[in-house]
């Protein structure tokens, strides 16, 4: 989602993961009420990973603001070609 | 003992999230995974939970940094289900394998485009975009 707001709408880059998240906030929300119904989800263990994550959060986007902006686009390629690599390699 | 590396996995997954815009679900579903015992399956559907704080602090955050075009990002979200239906289509059209490999070259294309914009001289048509959309 990032990448296609930078590289076809021509969003900025912090603009970018800010909507993102937005839209995040929306999908994740539908998908866990689903994922809840069928039993899925494990609360506690959420717990567990999401509280210091909310810490994350926070440290991720303050170091953010203070960052160029392409760096945030050479970084999230970085995160594609990884995810390629995880797909390509069986 | 494997909570506390869960917990540090979380942390690491918020800060790749409020950092690049993603949720987070990359770290936490192998935390889950590998740490706290859940199958693929279940970690997918926890790591879900654990997205939902984690994107709406880093909304409010991004919001007091001016970074969020909120009607945008709401349609985005609303327009997401149209886009889980025509990806199961696609996904039972072909083969998993077929699918990993369309999956990658996109990545790839678009890791490219994302790289060539970056190292471009800081001219403009992004900049213009913006200026475009901010009257």
């Amino acid at each position: 989602m990032v990448p296609l707001l930078i590289v076809w709408l021509g969003y900025g880059e912090r603009e970018a993961t800010g909507t993102s998240m937005m839209a995040i906030v929306v999908i994740a929300a539908l998908a866990v009420t689903l994922q809840g119904i069928y039993g899925n989800v494990d609360p506690s263990n959420a717990a567990v990973v999401g509280i210091p994550a909310i810490a994350g959060a926070i440290a991720g986007t303050a170091v953010q603001q203070r960052v160029p902006e392409r760096a945030i686009s050479l970084l999230f390629a970085v995160l594609l070609i990884v995810i390629a690599a995880e797909l390509i390699v069986p | 003992m494997s909570s506390i590396a869960a917990a540090l996995m979380g942390f690491a997954g918020g800060m790749v999230g409020g950092l690049l815009g993603v949720g987070g679900g990359i770290l936490f579903v192998p935390a889950l995974v590998i740490f706290l015992d859940e199958s693929q399956v279940r970690a997918e559907a926890t790591s879900l939970l654990a997205i939902v704080p984690v994107a709406i602090v880093a909304v409010w955050r991004q919001l007091g940094y001016g970074n969020v075009r909120v009607r945008e990002g709401l349609v985005i979200g609303a327009l997401s289900p149209l886009g889980v239906g025509i990806g199961v289509v696609v996904a039972n059209a072909v083969s998993q394998r077929a699918l990993e490999l369309i999956f990658a070259g996109l990545a790839l294309v678009i890791a490219l485009q994302l790289v060539i914009r970056a190292l471009r001289p800081p001219d403009r048509p992004a900049a213009r975009a913006r200026a475009r959309a901010r009257p």
